[in-house]
């Protein structure tokens, strides 16, 4: 297991631009979130749905070393935990999306795709890819969509990961807004 | 697009939108000027902009449900995408190396494997994540799994263990090979007396579980399979319960919602072998495997089950209301089976047939009776065929039962049955040192072994019941070797520190017998409540002491004359008649088993070429010999070995010592540890490379060539190195470049020429020889002119271990009969007398001056550069530390520079640091201050972690001159095998098939 102290120095070389520290940092967030999403689901009401910056906040609570953490560890923190929640996301509709067409089933025949594609979970699949190619466009348009719709951070949150006036992560946010609504506007891309 | 033009689009974009709705086009054509492009592209913004439906918005409120789903909701398969990747062929889990998936489902993947160390295919069930990750779940897993591994039946899949490895966790299960049940009835109704055959084994199985309190839980056909021979395995036993508990089992209890099945097809099938009580999610005892295994035998008969309906809620209600139809039996069902199947289908379980055993022997029954009761026939016509043919099946049916049952009988009473003990990986068998490092209680029930620790000093002991998962460590005891069972199997013996202790197995105070110098070599407790045990002390054979303490009595002394080294290895026969010990020679294949008569005091040899023999209740005696177990039939009343040994178990671990890791209990359990003969000839395990490591522990290859290295030091000027090397059962010394990949021999003589050292001039090589049968020192010229010197004399092994700085004093230390290892000074001539000249021998023989002398071992004293201090390992504070004493009036300080624990010491050639080996392996560093009026140490500080090869008593590393970098010596295979965890084997009722393969003669050769 890795000690508070090391996830508070992996947050801050990866905030040092240590892409490798991103990668040990991931599956940590990944797990403390499911933990702490477990328990939270066992000690709550029935259908009583997680909230997520709350579980953010436990899972930051519990991996880093608050007497270490500042300001920055947070934002870091946010950062990573936005990654992991897009990736289970993501994950989670790939295989609701595949359960839907049944196991063992390796390819899908007309009607059958456009029934997956008609399914709540595709738009989260469709970001994800837009995601991917506004990334390769404009990589800080993607960081504010990625903490703003999967994070669930706020402008002000958002603008402090990324270390830039909120007035600009607004702006940013609107322009990403607009360029993936025009990407995924159209059903009919190839 | 460049990002230039985004640039662009962006930023018109951005100034765009500031502006009101109505005044945006005209900006854009006004701002875009001719580019028409760049009009359109920014247009197209503005459209996407204004596209309130954008589902962005809308997002955080479908990603907070979203979130929920996924993070609540998310079975194995969102953790397998993100946390575990699927193993790929040759990944290793452990000793475990992956050949073909086998099978994946929401409980995780299944892998055919090769196992390693047992050499033989297994199977490993990969946990899923949330597994790993619920310490809960994962503990009540174990105890699980701990107690299937219990559950040893011919007819049961075996558990061999549970294997942790990098965060993987994996089921050892036995591969077993052969169609399903399922598949064979999915052909068609079985034939009668195939059917029966099977449900015997079937029910044989359900009642050796029952008998241990498992319930399977889901007995079907897929869950059976049968082997060519016509051996019926049912699998994943008690499995259902075991993935109980997972989240998505909201029906806990019911194995169709979390059966360990392989498909989702399984996974969503049909409740079909159910019984009434589990489809009422009532709590289940061993009759609810009664009803499912009416169901299986049903369909075998059949092939189709009683219950089964269209729909999953058609089966359900089958099977809570309607009876089997046994009019879809075969005419020829023996009553007696119509009767069982009806009572192992009763819905009530009251009225349910309610022990497999009672189901067995109604089988057998039915089997054996030559006219089975058949139902009767519509037509008194057919009465007479049906009864011959009756009649010939029971004559047929009980051939075939017979054949399926009775081969082991008539070969062997009882097959031995092999099962692997895997130790975790966070708590590896420790196999450093040279003695045996397990025991297994004569009872048979328990097993100690020596784990974790560190590979130069002993280590803490850990007791397990052999059918057993996990152990107990042993409280209070650290640095142990050589543990050892009291005949009643209620105590172990073992070596610590300078002392033979003893602990009672159920845990409690840690007694000390004696103490004793040298180091152990292995001890016996015999009947008469004495403790024989051996040192390698080199006047002195084996040892007796009470087994409640006391003075410690000489047994045996070695002798001189025919180049006896040492008596190790004791093993008392049973009643005391006798002692059986290793006797070591001067050369390392030949070593002896020889006994001593207790009665007489005489001894005698029993085998030439043979080490560590132990006697078998079956009337053998066991030995090791290059890495095999041999077993020759003994008389301990005559103490006669009775014919020819035979190789009874291959590839088990010895050590360079004669030592083998094996034990065997008194009912005739054997385990033992496979592996390579440590430092063996030729052995893959003594090929070893040499590394630089930085202080960050970071390693850089050095290029010469993987061989069976010894301790190495790095030349004066830091180019080269001098090492032995062990070849062909001689160890001789070769000079190597560091930067290149040539070594050049040194030495010619045979035997043993080690521990080479540079005089500090870097023209000479001090070394050890035993070419005139002990081990002295010699120097010769690096550059192999000139004769090769003799220093030293002495009738003791000597072991060079420093040179001062001006290169006229050796440091060295000797084993001693009386005070143990002690450190020596020897004088050396003037360096400048060897120079050029190819001086004859020299006449003047250094006479060893005792330096640093007690009760207790000094050794590997090391000389500080500027010679004011003296760097020691001593064992004096009852664990290895390192000492430093002022040089050369030893007596007038004394500092203990390491705490937890140290040996092997190195200076910096700055000699303002002392390196050690710490007890845990890792090589430490500690600022030293020299040139003042005292010695001052600082607080010692882990260099690097990983452990190192240090293998026999001499440090196993150097320090470059610039003291950056360290000179390590690794294993060219995989890892340490010091540290490597290893596996034991476990033989059950391995006396019959000693008894079998190595009969006695006696009466044979009587007739």
């Amino acid at each position: 297991m890795v000690a508070p102290r090391d996830i508070t120095v992996l947050l801050g070389n990866w905030g040092r631009g240590d892409e490798a520290a991103l990668n040990q940092l991931l599956p940590l967030v990944y797990a403390e979130l499911r933990r702490v999403a477990a328990r939270q689901l066992r000690n709550e009401r029935p259908h009583h749905t997680l909230q997520p910056t709350a579980l953010v906040h436990e899972a930051y609570l519990r991996l880093v070393d608050q007497r270490r953490a500042d300001w920055q560890n947070r934002a870091h923190f946010f950062g990573v935990a936005a990654r992991v929640m897009r990736r289970i996301l993501v994950d989670h509709a790939r295989r609701h999306g595949a359960s839907k067409r049944g196991e063992g089933v390796s390819c899908l025949s007309i009607d059958e795709a456009k029934d997956v594609a008609a399914s709540s979970e595709v738009p989260i699949l469709a970001l994800d890819h837009a995601l991917d190619r506004l990334e390769k466009v404009d990589a800080e348009l993607a960081r504010v969509v990625e903490l703003r719709a999967f994070g669930g951070l706020t402008i002000e949150e958002t603008a402090q990961v990324l270390s830039v006036s909120p007035s600009t992560a607004k702006r940013d946010w609107r322009t990403a807004k607009a360029w993936l609504n025009r990407e995924l506007g159209s059903g009919a891309r190839p | 697009m460049t990002d230039e033009r985004w640039r662009r689009v962006k930023a018109l974009f951005e100034a765009t939108v500031e502006r009101p709705a109505g005044e945006r086009d005209a900006f854009v054509a006004s701002a875009a000027g001719e580019d028409d492009a760049l009009r359109r592209e920014v247009a197209s913004l503005l459209t996407s902009d204004n596209a309130d439906a954008g589902f962005l918005d809308r997002l955080s409120d479908l990603s907070e449900s979203l979130r929920a789903d996924a993070l609540a909701a998310p079975l194995a398969a969102v953790d397998e995408t993100l946390t575990t990747t699927a193993l790929v062929p040759g990944h290793r889990v452990g000793p475990y190396e992956i050949a073909a998936l086998l099978g994946a489902g929401s409980m995780g993947e299944v892998y055919r494997a090769w196992d390693t160390k047992l050499n033989r295919d297994v199977a490993l069930k990969v946990l899923p994540t949330p597994f790993a990750l619920d310490p809960d779940r994962l503990a009540r897993f174990t105890r699980e799994a701990q107690l299937l591994a219990t559950l040893n039946h011919p007819n049961i899949a075996a558990i061999y263990g549970l294997e942790e490895s990098n965060g993987t966790q994996a089921l050892v299960l036995e591969l077993v090979d052969g169609p399903t049940l399922a598949r064979r009835i999915a052909e068609g109704p079985l034939p009668l007396v195939e059917a029966l055959g099977i449900a015997r084994q079937l029910a044989d199985a359900l009642e050796a579980a029952h008998e241990k309190g498992i319930i399977h839980r889901d007995v079907k056909p897929a869950n059976v399979t049968i082997a060519s021979s016509g051996v019926v395995k049912v699998l994943d036993f008690g499995l259902a319960k075991v993935w109980d508990g997972a989240p998505q089992s909201s029906l806990s209890g019911s194995p169709r919602l979390t059966a360990a099945d392989l498909g989702a097809q399984t996974f969503l099938g049909t409740p079909t072998y159910m019984s009434p009580e589990q489809a009422r999610c009532k709590s289940l005892d061993k009759r609810t495997d009664i009803w499912s295994f009416g169901c299986v035998f049903y369909e075998m008969l059949t092939g189709r089950a009683p219950f089964a309906g269209e729909t999953v809620s058609d089966t359900l209600a089958a099977t809570l209301e309607r009876e089997p139809d046994d009019t879809l039996l075969p005419d020829d069902t023996p009553l007696q089976i119509r009767r069982l199947l009806r009572r192992c289908l009763e819905k009530d379980r009251d009225d349910r047939l309610d022990s497999a055993a009672a189901a067995r022997d109604e089988i057998d029954d039915a089997i054996a009776s030559p006219v089975s009761e058949t139902l009767p026939s519509g037509s008194s016509r057919r009465v007479g065929p049906i009864v011959l043919a009756t009649l010939a099946l029971g004559t047929v049916l009980a051939a075939f039962i017979g054949w399926l049952l009775t081969p082991p009988a008539l070969v062997a009473p009882v097959l031995p049955s092999r099962f692997a003990i895997v130790t975790a990986a966070a708590e590896p068998l420790n196999v450093s040192g040279g003695n045996r490092d397990l025991a297994v209680s004569p009872d048979g029930r328990h097993l100690v072994y020596r784990f974790g620790g560190s590979i130069t000093f002993g280590s803490p002991l850990m007791v397990r019941a052999i059918d057993r998962l996990d152990g107990r460590p042993l409280a209070d005891i650290a640095n142990a070797y050589a543990p050892f069972f009291s005949p009643d199997s209620q105590w172990i013996g073992f070596f610590e520190g300078t002392d033979l202790k003893k602990v009672p197995i159920a845990g409690g105070p840690v007694i000390t017998l004696c103490g004793f110098t040298g180091s152990p070599l292995g001890a016996s407790w015999g009947d008469d409540n004495t403790i024989t045990f051996a040192t390698s002390s080199p006047r002195t054979g084996l040892w007796r002491v009470s087994a409640d303490g006391g003075e410690a009595t000489v047994l045996t002394t070695p002798e001189p004359a025919p180049r006896e080294e040492s008596h190790a290895f004791p093993s008392v026969l049973p009643r005391g008649s006798g002692v059986l010990f290793t006797i070591a020679t001067g050369q390392a294949d030949s070593p002896q088993v020889a006994v001593l008569d207790l009665k007489t005091g005489q001894r005698k040899t029993l085998i030439r070429g043979g080490s560590d023999a132990r006697y078998v209740e079956t009337g053998h005696l066991v030995f090791a010999r290059a890495g095999s177990l041999r077993a020759v039939p003994f008389d301990p009343g005559r103490l006669e070995v009775l014919g020819d040994p035979v190789t009874i178990v291959e590839h088990v671990m010895m050590k360079a010592s004669g030592a083998a890791n094996y034990a065997v209990s008194r009912p005739g359990t054997l385990v033992y540890v496979p592996g390579e003969v440590a430092g063996a000839v030729g052995a893959s395990g003594a090929r070893r490379s040499f590394v630089w490591v930085d202080r960050k522990g970071h390693e850089d290859r050095i290029n010469l060539p993987p061989r069976a290295y010894g301790p190495a030091r790095i030349s004066p000027d830091g180019m080269g190195l001098v090492v032995g090397i062990l070849e062909k059962g001689n160890t001789e010394i070769w000079i190597g470049d560091l930067m290149g990949e040539a070594l050049r021999r040194l030495t010619f003589a045979s035997g043993m020429n080690g521990m080479p050292m540079w005089t500090p001039d870097g023209r000479r090589i001090i070394f050890m020889s035993d070419r005139t049968g002990v081990l002295n020192l010699y120097s010769q010229a690096a550059d192999g002119t000139g004769a090769v010197e003799r220093i030293s004399a002495g009738t003791t092994p000597e072991w060079p271990t420093s040179i001062t700085r001006d290169g006229r004093h050796l440091i060295g230390f000797s084993v001693r009969p009386t005070t143990g290892s002690d450190v020596l000074l020897f004088a050396l001539a003037g360096a400048e007398n060897h120079v050029g000249t190819s001086s004859s021998p020299s006449t003047s023989l250094s006479r060893a001056e005792l330096l640093v002398q007690s009760r207790f071992d000094e050794a590997f004293a090391e000389i500080s550069p500027d010679a004011r201090y003296l760097a020691y390992g001593s064992n004096e504070s009852g664990r290895d530390e390192v000492h430093v004493r002022p040089y050369p009036r030893v007596e007038s300080g004394h500092w203990q520079v390491s705490t937890g624990g140290g040996t092997r010491p190195a200076w910096a050639r700055n000699g303002r640091e002392l390196f050690y080996i710490d007890g845990s392996g890792a090589l430490t560093s500690v600022a030293v201050q020299t040139s003042g009026p005292t010695f001052i140490a600082a607080r010692p500080a882990t260099v690097f972690d990983t452990k190192y090869l240090q293998p026999n008593p001499a440090r196993h590393y150097d320090v470059s001159p610039d003291g950056k970098r360290f000179l390590m010596l690794k294993d060219s295979a995989a890892g340490d095998p010091n540290v490597a965890p290893a596996s034991m084997v476990v033989v059950e009722h391995w006396s019959d098939e000693l008894k079998q393969r190595v009969p006695d003669t006696r009466t044979v050769s009587r007739k």
